[in-house]
């Protein structure tokens, strides 16, 4: 290894985060090198300073973080969430039970003639016309696929 | 029916602020000292802490009890800091050549086993070196703290930053380097000197 390669992985080396081969050739190179040793050095100063003295808080910081945390609300954010999903549960719960109305409505309603409808929906209005079925009605209309012209 | 499902159960939730409360007092001391190298003053540090917990109260159901308390308070911590980061718009404008930025900081040391005289080295090459924190890259400060200050492995700093063990040492080398080419510049005597001592 070079020096170059070797103070790229300094970092590393003093956190112990690389392999054990590479640990032992950056050992050996520091062991001849007076420069990297050096670096390596400096950057262990920098890793000690952070590591020390941190100020501590002030005395009375703990029972205040206690009561402001323990006593903290939803957010706005949050209950708006809460509404959001109960409306969309509410809405789709409607929908549902809307579909299953419609479709008993509709197994309640004879087709014009069994086994042979097709759907109000995919046909012309003079077919609707044709079936003397009130289309103002609300209900699904079924008529003949075979007509007589 | 659809609307028990927003109602809480009362028994837990007063078993959870119990729960949450000893964690806290447990915590609060390690966690203020990393928001205060993150932030670099004292009222932004008891801020940053307090949002970070208020938070972690808030999900407190989704916390896996197998892990420590501290790395998912971190996560959450070091997400804050950086969304903080991004939305002030700020990478601290103090400059890297600037020192002695006022009233960032009261340092009041315990007692070190060291020597008096590093003691003081350490004392003074300090202030620069936060000064240096607050003009770097909120991820590279945030992953040189996590490993320098609570000495965590790569892979838990990756898996709090939710990024590769790759990055994770590239921003602590970067960041170090960065830090020690400002030391070197604002005070290279006393830095010199501090390093010899090692």
């Amino acid at each position: 290894m070079n020096c170059k390669n070797v103070q790229s992985l300094l970092s590393a080396y003093l956190d112990e985060e690389l392999s054990g081969r590479e640990m032992l050739d950056i050992r050996q190179h520091l062991h001849d090198c007076g420069d990297c040793g050096h670096e390596l050095r400096c950057i262990e100063g920098v890793k000690r300073i952070l590591g020390s003295a941190v100020p501590e808080p002030s005395p009375d910081f703990e029972d205040r973080l206690v009561s402001h945390v323990l006593s903290a609300s939803p957010t706005p954010n949050e209950r708006r969430t809460s509404f959001l999903t109960l409306s969309l549960i509410a809405t789709a719960s409607m929908i549902a039970t809307l579909l299953v109305l419609g479709f008993v409505h509709r197994q309640s309603i004879p087709p014009a003639e069994t086994g042979q409808g097709i759907p109000y929906d995919v046909m012309r209005q003079d077919q609707a016309f044709d079936a003397r079925w009130d289309g103002m009605g609300g209900g699904a209309l079924y008529i003949s696929a075979k007509r007589e012209r | 029916m659809i609307f028990s499902v927003a109602r809480e159960n009362p028994a837990h939730m007063v078993a959870d602020a119990h729960l949450f409360e000893e964690l806290i007092r447990k915590t609060y001391k390690q966690a203020y000292g990393l928001a205060f190298r993150l932030t670099g003053n004292a009222a932004e540090a008891e801020d940053l802490v307090q949002e970070s917990l208020i938070r972690a109260f808030r999900f407190f159901n989704r916390y896996d009890q197998s892990l420590p308390f501290t790395s998912w308070l971190y996560r959450i911590m070091t997400n804050a800091h950086i969304d903080s980061v991004r939305r002030k718009g700020r990478l601290k404008v103090t400059s890297l050549e600037q020192s002695g930025s006022e009233g960032t900081a009261t340092w009041d040391f315990p007692d070190f086993d060291a020597a008096p005289d590093k003691m003081m080295m350490e004392r003074s090459l300090n202030e620069p070196v936060q000064n240096a924190l607050g003009a770097m890259n909120a991820e590279f400060r945030t992953a040189v703290l996590l490993a320098d200050v609570e000495g965590m492995a790569y892979e838990e700093i990756a898996e709090i930053m939710k990024t590769s063990v790759g990055t994770v040492r590239s921003r602590i080398h970067r960041g170090r380097k960065q830090l020690r080419r400002h030391l070197m510049n604002q005070t290279p005597s006393t830095y010199r000197s501090y390093c010899d001592e090692l």
